[in-house]
């Protein structure tokens, strides 16, 4: 990078501060450096997570790493799927009345839409067929994940996966 | 290496010749403006991504009913431990299908909550004592009580995964009870 002979500051006319060469040599091989460290480190997550209001995860010293699956999502205020929501929580509690079997009816059906559809793409025999990621806000009853829990499980998802803040 | 318009480069040596007798090159100069322009961008995308969050996962099931297989603990090893989280502590028990019931029985323990807070710590040391007993042991049945919070239970499968025990001076990770089954209580 070469400041000129003649710089704005130097005024239109008469001689000039003699040119000044910087050698960036150095500032490149860092730059690159960082470059390709915070790239690397940018792609080893392979699940990104949206943000959502009311929604902390608990913290853990849990290492083990997040795949793109389906995501159950329970909020303060609703749980929903894949960013469907499928019911309304109040007070820690599940709105909707649960069906005889003690599961909540819209999470069932789809869950269980999903999980035909799967099957029908012929992933049932994959590992995480029975998977399903759950990320639920810290302060939700554990009455609420048991029957989310159960209604996943009524699904054909028996496997789950806690989403937390790793430690 | 430097950019700009009029850049005059030291050739080295005295002469205008390099060491095989040629004559010098003209100065070549490479405007870097623009890469250092989007190495800046890229770098301070990367960074502020760098500062978010990492999430994690914990693995659990749940009960499921199979006429042919069962996860109750069938060996002399190998016992399966049930913790079940309430307001007044962690009530510990094992389960077994080759020891005795009274042998069972004796495991049977309540830790109770220390300052209005769960003892994880107590749980920890239990459940390593029931796993030098029992080595082959890797199942918990976890069930929370009404009014326990999911952090909660986090806190409590953390306690249960694996512990630091000291061999030679080192600490090694042994793992205690990871796999878990979340239960509920049937009322």
């Amino acid at each position: 990078m070469i400041f000129g002979k003649r710089n704005v500051f130097a005024g239109g006319s008469g001689e000039g501060m003699a040119s000044l060469a910087l050698n960036l040599t150095a500032l490149m091989d860092i730059l690159s450096n960082l470059l390709f460290f915070l790239l690397a480190s940018y792609t080893s997550q392979s699940v990104e997570l949206e943000g959502q209001a009311g929604l902390k995860l608990p913290s853990s010293t849990s290492q083990l790493s997040l795949s793109p699956q389906i995501t159950i999502t329970v909020t303060e205020t609703r749980i929903d799927v894949g960013g469907v929501a499928v019911s309304n929580l109040q007070h820690g509690g599940i709105v909707e009345p649960l069906d005889k079997e003690g599961t909540v009816g819209p999470l069932y059906e789809r869950l269980h839409s999903l999980k035909v559809s799967r099957d029908a793409a012929g992933r049932a025999d994959l590992a995480d067929a029975a998977l399903v990621l759950l990320l639920a806000d810290k302060g939700t009853d554990s009455q609420t994940i048991a029957t989310v829990l159960k209604t996943a499980g009524m699904a054909g998802f028996y496997n789950v996966r806690f989403g937390v803040i790793s430690q | 290496m430097s950019g700009g318009a009029d850049t005059t480069e030291d050739e080295g040596g005295g002469s205008g010749t390099n060491v095989f007798g040629e004559e010098a090159h003209p100065p070549v100069t490479l405007n870097l403006t623009a890469l250092m322009d989007i190495l800046s961008n890229l770098l301070f995308f990367l960074l502020a991504c760098f500062g978010t969050t990492i999430v994690m996962g914990i693995n659990a099931t749940v009960p499921v009913q199979s006429p042919d297989k069962s996860s109750v603990a069938d060996t002399r090893q190998t016992v399966t431990a049930g913790v079940s989280v309430g307001k007044d502590g962690l009530d510990v028990s094992v389960v077994g299908t080759a020891q005795p019931q009274d042998e069972l029985d004796a495991w049977h323990k309540l830790i109770p909550v220390r300052d209005g807070k769960q003892d994880y710590d107590a749980l920890t040391t239990y459940l390593y004592t029931i796993k030098q007993k029992y080595p082959r042991s890797d199942t918990m049945i976890l069930t929370p009580e009404a009014g326990i919070d999911y952090e909660t239970m986090v806190r409590a499968m953390d306690a249960a995964r694996e512990t630091a025990v000291k061999v030679y001076g080192v600490d090694r990770p042994v793992a205690l009870f990871p796999t878990v089954v979340v239960s509920t209580v049937i009322r």
